[in-house]
């Protein structure tokens, strides 16, 4: 077919309309800079989502042919690869905003024992930056997404000025948060990109709970009406809908020249030029298009001299703990929604002296599903049937209590995306194949993540639902992908610079998950969003400077 | 519990069997009138009636008579099931007898799926999450109060 090519040059083309994506496009846009934004999908009708349609309608309304949005990417339309064996779940969301318009809002600063710890331990390579470097980013980003949490600092969780006041804790929070201090484990305030109070024309949250459903007032950040609203109002964006990106295209320097891309649509393939490239499509779809724009000069993908684009995979191990405590047993239903999501946090927890720790890094704790929730899922798993089945669930329903450990994956060169060899998309273009296991490190942690939820929920006097020590999620469960192209001051070992520039290819900048030599225990969107405006402040500094 | 990610998430997936009003007439898709009319029972064994409605009363075995056409590999084993409780023939056992069968293969593979398929269809029905439960959440409101027994709030 013969490619559509449209003969302008945009100053910047950007990849991916997500944290990383739309904080590339806003902060650019702001600066005087000509934006062009190829989204794999379009803008989602927040009209239309079922934040407020009650359980017990879903079937009626879909008895009428009725469906909520779908924001998860369907495998049939577009597959990825995995081995056997070797199973993963890969989340992808195509559309205004990316997978912020469903993400868990839990915005976590790292700490700088985060960046320094592989320096220390000398598993891979050092974090090219640290904390000071990213602290007044993270300011920037609380004041402009509105982040609410406590004063309650912590070595591993740093605090921030301009949180927005916290949501009073539920009744099972407070005593979990007893049973761990009685135990020795911190737990702190969460915080959670939800606006509490008013903030930039964004409406407070109203506290129904169905955030996952897609929030109908827009009240907790998500890139589609924090970034790229504003971004479109300064006149400087402009945004191609349904652009299946495949592949960045090269000059004759070796300078990323455009992009080509297929509309998700008519399946037409298109190519649009620009000066600088920057790519934020999400860890594994970034590193998909990378690897698969492979020239004469870069034939193993554009700017993987160093062969170290789609190695060092790393994601986070997670379990579930859940069980039921006593004071709240047999009482009054009450309204648990809050937020959604928990209003506590588990910081990274360290034994002291780091007694009986003979694992690297570490794990903090999430502990959303407390009270009342909108199913009694649960019950199946108590013993019995009958009227005393009934009363046990009913009495138990407002005590249940969920502990959610999240443990840092180490990077290790074999945990790969690669798309040699794999099966075409639709557009005839190589798919991504996700090549992940954990190892030893990550078992031995997961020992101690148990030890930690069993003290906490003992302590708490619960009665805890079964489980099997050791189990974890299928890899990818977590939706926290890292690694693949990683920055670092070393260009043999990594991909990118400090400020996600390409080693080898001076204007084009990867600013997602990909960029970030490990996983941490965190959740990494907050980071995300200050490392891609760090990023693209240095980009916008470099075009003034006429460097790049 | 939930295998995948955060809240929202758990909430998509709690949400994935919703209601069904009574009024409509029981016309199974799956089931055969016989099956249907014994899986009413067994959910109603499951679930009985109280001071609040039970599984029969809410719907339920209508609501999984949908799901099983969508999900061939508990429906198999339910209809089984069915057929291994007497088919019909259950339908003149006394409660009593009825009870103590099931109670009979609660180590089952059947009791199991009818077990999960019962609580996951009523639970989200009005009369199970509201009237059984109590829920009376999502909705929006001006403040969140959180907890309010200051004993639950000391740390020691």
């Amino acid at each position: 077919m013969q490619a559509i090519h449209s003969p302008v040059v945009h100053d910047v083309v950007i990849i991916g309309s997500g944290a990383a994506g739309g904080m590339a496009a806003w902060n650019l846009t702001r600066q005087g800079v000509n934006v062009l934004l190829l989204d794999a999908g379009t803008k989602f009708n927040r009209a239309k989502y079922w934040t407020h349609v009650k359980p017990w309608e879903w079937r009626k309304r879909e008895k009428r042919g009725q469906h909520p949005v779908e924001f998860e990417l369907s495998t049939k339309e577009q597959p990825y690869d995995t081995l056997p064996g070797k199973p993963f779940e890969l989340t992808r969301v195509w559309g205004r905003g990316g997978k912020t318009n469903i993400w868990g809002r839990v915005a976590l600063r790292y700490s700088d024992l985060n960046f320094t710890e592989p320096a220390l331990d000398g598993w891979e390579i050092p974090w090219p930056i640290g904390y000071k470097d990213l602290a007044p980013y993270y300011d920037k980003v609380d004041q402009t997404i509105g982040v609410n949490g406590g004063a309650d600092d912590e070595p591993w969780l740093p605090g921030s000025r301009f949180h927005q006041p916290p949501p009073n804790p539920r009744c099972g929070e407070y005593l979990i948060r007893k049973a761990a201090h009685r135990v020795g484990v911190k737990i702190v305030s969460g915080r959670r990109a939800v606006v509490t109070r008013q903030l930039n024309g964004h409406p407070p949250c109203h506290l129904c709970g169905a955030c996952g459903r897609g929030c109908d007032v827009g009240a907790f950040f998500n890139s589609s009406d924090y970034l790229l609203e504003p971004a479109f109002a300064t006149g400087r964006l402009t945004v191609v809908d349904n652009a299946v990106v495949a592949r960045i295209l090269v000059d004759d320097q070796g300078l990323a020249s455009g992009v080509q891309y297929f509309d998700r649509n008519t399946g037409e393939e298109r190519q649009v030029r620009g000066k600088r490239v920057v790519v934020g499509a999400s860890c594994v779809d970034s590193t998909r298009i990378l690897l698969n724009s492979k020239s004469e000069k870069y034939p193993n993908g554009i700017g993987n001299g160093s062969d170290v684009i789609g190695r060092y995979l790393c994601e986070q191990i997670r379990f579930h703990m859940a069980g039921f405590v006593p004071e709240l047993m047999g009482g009054p239903t009450q309204n648990d929604d809050g937020i959604g999501g928990e209003h506590i946090y588990m910081p990274r927890f360290v034994p002291p002296g780091g007694k009986g720790r003979d694992y690297l890094r570490g794990y903090g704790m999430q502990f959303w599903g407390f009270g009342a929730q909108s199913g009694a899922g649960f019950g199946s798993m108590l013993p019995g049937f009958g009227e005393e089945l009934k009363k046990s669930i009913k009495r138990r329903y407002p005590a249940l209590v969920a502990l959610h450990p999240y443990g840092e994956v180490l990077p290790r060169h074999d945990n790969r995306v690669t798309v040699e060899g794999t099966p075409v998309d639709r557009y005839g273009i190589p798919i991504a194949r996700i090549e992940y296991t954990v190892g030893e490190n990550e078992q031995k942690m997961a020992a101690a993540m148990y030890d930690t939820c069993e003290q906490i929920l003992h302590e708490a006097k619960a009665e805890v639902l079964p489980y099997r020590r050791g189990s974890l999620d299928v890899n990818g469960g977590a939706i926290h992908e890292h690694g693949t192209c990683r920055m670092g001051d070393d260009p043999k070992r990594s991909a990118l610079n400090g400020f996600c520039q390409s080693h080898e290819v001076k204007n084009l900048f990867v600013v997602d998950g990909a960029a970030f030599p490990t996983a941490t225990e965190k959740n990494p969107t907050l980071s995300i969003l200050a490392v891609a405006w760090r990023a693209t402040d240095y980009l916008a500094e470099e075009m003034k400077a006429g460097r790049v | 519990m939930p295998s995948r990610r955060d809240a929202l998430r758990v909430l998509a997936a709690t949400a994935a069997l919703p209601a069904l009003p009574r009024a409509q007439s029981p016309e199974p898709k799956f089931f055969s009138k016989d099956e249907f009319a014994v899986l009413s029972v067994l959910c109603d064994l499951m679930i009985p009636r109280t001071s609040t409605p039970g599984a029969a009363d809410a719907g339920v075995p209508l609501m999984i008579d949908e799901d099983m056409a969508e999900d061939t590999a508990d429906g198999k084993i339910l209809r089984e099931g069915i057929a291994t409780m007497g088919g019909s023939k259950f339908l003149r056992l006394s409660a009593a007898e009825q009870n103590a069968a099931l109670a009979g293969v609660s180590d089952t593979e059947f009791f199991k799926a009818l077990k999960r398929r019962t609580i996951d269809a009523y639970y989200h029905t009005e009369a199970g999450l509201v009237q059984e439960l109590g829920y009376h959440g999502n909705v929006a409101l001006p403040s969140f109060p959180g907890c309010s027994h200051p004993e639950h709030q000391r740390l020691d």
